[in-house]
């Protein structure tokens, strides 16, 4: 590996990384708008310019990659590189190009999105000058509605070309570009088009300044108010990693944004995933446990619950009581269900919902949204080995050799059919827990108010079966409990296992079921572990 | 006595026709390379020419020819760089005007020499005229054979065609004419790799301005040691000097390379207008350093200027006499300049906008003495930290006028008005 030095500091680094990246090894940040590593490289902001030995000009560390120097070219005979990103010539340099980008910018930092995760911001507190020395008019492009769900706001823009690149290199969809020339270019959307791909408001995580805003998080709370709970998108079986930013005192989630994970989604996640959390808080959750007395259906605890639960199924035999899992729970509510149905009732009718939502993938040139619109059913399938199908338990209780039922949601299901519901209306004891009232819940004996995917810790597996966390964010509504607890309450009064935590669960799933073998949530760590692959080096995320 | 070689036909009315051509001997030099060099023959001539590239950056051509690589399975493109659109420079237009089969000529012969199948000509935008001609002289090559498939029955194919730029300075670049041939923005790109490695769709590319092709077939049909012999050794042949300014006979003259300026500018040029006296000569262009009258005893040739701090560029030799405001002429040309920034990056966007404001500042006579330290800023500031060197050519002039004429720029403070009543 090549040998170099920046500010002082020797160190091999990998031949062909940039000098952004082999800086960023060594604990030292070279600032920088244009280059994003999921990009191309069009060094065009210059702010990464550093002094590199034996070139006369500074050179953008963006585009200069690590090399080996022939042996007749070693700086001080021994170096490949020798790299300065604190000389007086690019501190000069790099206040200089940060004096340009704001020569015209409003600096509307109070009421800009972007205060406090603003890298104009940030450098200018630490690379900048405390004043401006343009005494000029300021130019004043125009605000432009980009598309549904992204706003540009041009007086903002230093040009760096990021969200231009994004829908070149990622979406293919190229409705951006370059508008007008010199100091008079702005970024446009094409004329009749809109900014309207399915990964759309990933160009306002990419935009290094407030210039490209979603309309969701506009005016809200600023940044740094939030609680921010890294976990996995529920949206579909991709698994996205993202963050939920999110309010203890009101208990509501304000963004979602996409986390790195190079084995999954990268730098990236679709506007619906993100905007997900709004169906969750527009659906009719239940917030109370409730038994059907008189035909109605009554608020009780969850005491009475649980025992309802029991001695209602306990009135039948093992073959007549069937257990529906779903891909909405994760792994260890799966496992605690199946084992709920075979260890503590002796049922062999387990079963896995099918009543996902199904649509097309959509298939971009660098990024895939799966059209299973829900995130574990790879991980539900691994857990609850079905051995019935739902057709077959709907069979069951129109012929009537299956009376009860213990039915799983956890979340935005696709609607059951009208055939579902006339087999379910015959069920003697139906058991529904799940996160909103629905016209299953009006057929319940007893329904179990759960969480919502990001109301609960556990693990999801994706559709390329790797294994990830997911970390509870906001609390359930009200009495509504993560599902685990339940099961597990379930499964202690029917004197089978204590579990606790979901972690306990898990390192269970890890020593019984086969591909989870040897895992433990120290190990999937913050990226995961793909089913089938050699154990992961724990490391910190990358961000 | 200098023989003219690039000119001598330019006034004649019919000297656009192949037939007038041909009976100078046109098209002598392709026949000659066709039938009895190879591409890599042609290459060591023009490198032993010492041609250097009459574009600006004085490159040696056959050198860039020689970055070519001879075996890969990409096609080749040679691109005739006709994107006239520096200040105070006008040569290409006349030679395509006057002798546009010379320039095929060259370019066939480049193509040939590069082993290129594919040639373009980029015209600026504003030449309509002169895309008529070369599209004329195009289709008059392929009539007689000199182009299209199986050339004069040797087996070797060329295509060309002329494509018009939309009017962007910055296309003139050699990469921004490479994006702005695709079809996209005329934003010029990072480098490396460089054009003849990855060039016009990503393949092998050399682009050559019309001069330097149009120097080529006398290279083939006289010798490397013939135009060697004119002019300095290290950068020879004959040149086009664009005069303009306050002379009494602005104009192109055709003179050996290595002219001295003030040569050029007396006894070409017949002195300067009205008799008036000389103040300051930009020698290549409008974004090369400006020479005090002091300094115009040099020879006309890369080496030469480059000695005493300037550039020879693309020879275009701006002459301005004493009552030229020098704010003013730095003021017109960062308009210029202002104007024809790409956007790509950030110090020339946003420093040549804000260099010309501070001008307009200081023309105005509003400014203080800061304003004028402030403008030299600037121009370190963008100078040597853009992506092509558009920024440099911005900046350069800002530079070179503080430095020689800044007592000038100081002597704008605080008069309320432009002590030499120019413009504003």
């Amino acid at each position: 590996m090549p040998l170099i030095k920046i500010n002082g500091i020797e160190a091999e680094v990998p031949a062909g990384i940039n000098i952004i990246e082999a800086a960023k090894q060594l604990g030292i940040e070279i600032p920088h708008y244009c280059y994003h590593p999921g990009l191309k490289v069009v060094a065009s902001c210059r702010m990464c310019l550093v002094k590199l030995e034996g070139f006369p000009k500074l050179v953008p560390a963006c585009q200069t990659p690590v090399r080996e120097a022939p042996p007749d070219r070693k700086v001080d005979g021994k170096y490949d590189m020798v790299i300065s990103t604190n000389d007086e010539v690019v501190k000069d340099a790099q206040e200089s190009i940060l004096e340009f980008l704001l020569l015209n910018h409003p600096v509307d930092c109070p009421e800009c999105d972007q205060a406090g995760e603003c890298l104009l911001q940030d450098y200018t507190y630490r690379y900048g000058k405390d004043h401006s020395r343009f005494e000029f008019d300021k130019r004043v492009p125009p605000r432009k509605d980009l598309g549904p769900e992204v706003l540009l706001v041009s007086t903002r823009c230093i040009l760096c070309s990021r969200c231009v690149r994004f829908t070149q290199e990622i979406t293919g969809t190229k409705e951006l570009f370059v508008k007008n020339r010199g100091a008079r270019a702005e970024i446009e959307v094409y004329p009749s088009q809109s900014l309207d791909n399915k990964l759309s408001m990933c160009v306002t995580d990419i935009c290094p300044v407030g210039a490209l805003v979603t309309k969701d998080f506009l005016f809200k709370p600023r940044n740094w108010r939030y609680q921010k709970t890294r976990t996995v998108c529920p949206g579909c079986s991709v698994g996205c990693n993202v963050q939920i930013e999110w309010m203890e005192e009101d208990n509501r989630i304000y963004r979602i944004k996409p986390v790195y994970n190079e084995h999954v989604n990268q730098w990236w996640a679709c506007d619906d995933g993100r905007l997900l959390y709004h169906t969750y808080e527009k659906l009719p959750r239940l917030e109370y446990p409730m038994i059907r007395q008189n035909g109605e259906l009554q608020r009780t605890n969850w005491k009475k619950a649980y025992q309802t639960v029991i001695e209602g199924l306990k009135k039948y035999k093992a073959d007549e009581i069937a257990f529906i899992g779903s891909g909405f729970l994760t792994n260890e509510e799966n496992y605690l269900l199946q084992k709920l149905a075979r260890e503590a009732f002796g049922s062999q009718n387990v079963a896995l919902s099918d009543r996902v939502v199904k649509e097309d993938d959509v298939v971009y040139p660098k990024f895939i949204i799966k059209g299973e619109k829900a995130p574990n059913v790879q991980g539900a399938t691994d857990m609850l080995k079905p051995s019935v199908t739902l057709a077959d338990v709907v069979a069951g209780l129109q012929k009537g050799t299956i009376k009860a039922v213990f039915w799983a949601g956890g979340g935005v299901t696709a609607p059951l059919e009208a055939d579902h519901l006339d087999a379910l209306k015959k069920a003697e004891f139906l058991v529904v827990m799940d996160v909103a009232q629905s016209p299953l819940t009006e057929l319940a004996t007893i329904v179990l108010a759960g969480a919502s995917p990001y109301e609960k810790e556990g693990t999801f597996t994706n559709y390329q079966g790797r294994v990830q966390r997911i970390r509870q964010a906001i609390m359930p509504p009200l009495a509504a409990r993560a599902d685990f607890e339940i099961l597990e309450a379930l499964l202690d009064l029917m004197d089978v296992a204590v579990y606790l935590r979901p972690k306990k669960a898990f390192d269970e799933i890890a020593a019984t079921v086969a591909d989870y073998q040897g895992m433990s949530y120290e190990l999937l760590g913050e990226l995961g572990w793909k089913k089938g692959d050699p154990v992961p080096e724990v490391s910190e995320a990358q961000q | 006595m200098f023989e003219k070689v690039l000119t001598q036909h330019i006034n004649i009315p019919e000297s656009q026709s192949i037939e007038y051509y041909l009976k100078h001997g046109g098209y002598q030099a392709f026949q000659k390379v066709l039938k009895s060099m190879s591409p890599d023959e042609v290459i060591e001539e023009v490198k032993a020419s010492n041609l250097r590239g009459r574009g600006g950056a004085g490159f040696p051509t056959g050198v860039k020819w020689g970055f070519v690589p001879k075996d890969d399975s990409k096609p080749h493109y040679l691109l005739v760089n006709a994107d006239e659109s520096e200040p105070g420079t006008f040569k290409d237009r006349l030679l395509i005007n006057g002798n546009p089969h010379l320039v095929l000529e060259g370019a066939m012969i480049a193509s040939f020499a590069i082993r290129s199948n594919h040639s373009y000509i980029y015209i600026r935008g504003e030449f309509v005229k002169e895309a008529r001609i070369l599209e004329k002289a195009i289709q008059e090559a392929y009539d007689k054979g000199f182009l299209g498939k199986n050339i004069l029955g040797t087996g070797y194919n060329l295509d060309m065609a002329v494509h018009r730029g939309a009017g962007a300075y910055i296309c003139g670049e050699e990469t921004g004419l490479i994006e702005s041939l695709e079809g996209k923005r005329g934003w010029p790109r990072i480098k490396p790799p460089f054009p003849a490695i990855e060039g016009y769709q990503h393949s092998p590319t050399i682009v050559n301005n019309v001069e330097t092709l149009a120097c080529v077939p006398s290279i083939i049909e006289r010798g490397a040691s013939w135009f060697k012999s004119i002019g300095p050794e290290q950068s020879p042949g004959p040149k086009l000097y664009c005069l303009s300014g306050h002379v009494k006979r602005p104009g192109v003259y055709e003179l050996p390379m290595g002219t001295n300026l003030k040569e050029i500018i007396y006894e070409d040029g017949g002195g300067i207008l009205d008799d008036k006296k000389l103040k300051a000569v930009i020698p290549g262009g409008s974004s090369v350093p400006i020479l005090r009258a002091d300094e115009i005893d040099v020879a006309m040739d890369f080496n030469s200027l480059a000695a005493i701090g300037t550039m020879l560029g693309s020879a275009g030799t701006i002459v301005m006499h004493e009552d030229t405001c020098m704010v003013d002429a730095l003021l017109n040309l960062l308009h210029f300049y202002r104007h024809e920034s790409c956007g790509q990056c950030t110090p020339c966007r946003e420093g040549t906008n804000w260099a010309e404001k501070i001008l307009h500042k200081i023309e105005s006579g509003h400014a203080t003495e800061k304003d004028v330290e402030l403008l030299g800023e600037v121009a370190n500031h963008i100078n040597f930290r853009t992506i092509c060197p558009l920024g440099d050519a911005a900046a350069m002039p800002i530079q070179s006028f503080l430095k020689k004429f800044g007592d000038e720029f100081r002597a704008h403070v605080g008069v309320g008005h432009c002590p030499l009543n120019s413009r504003l």
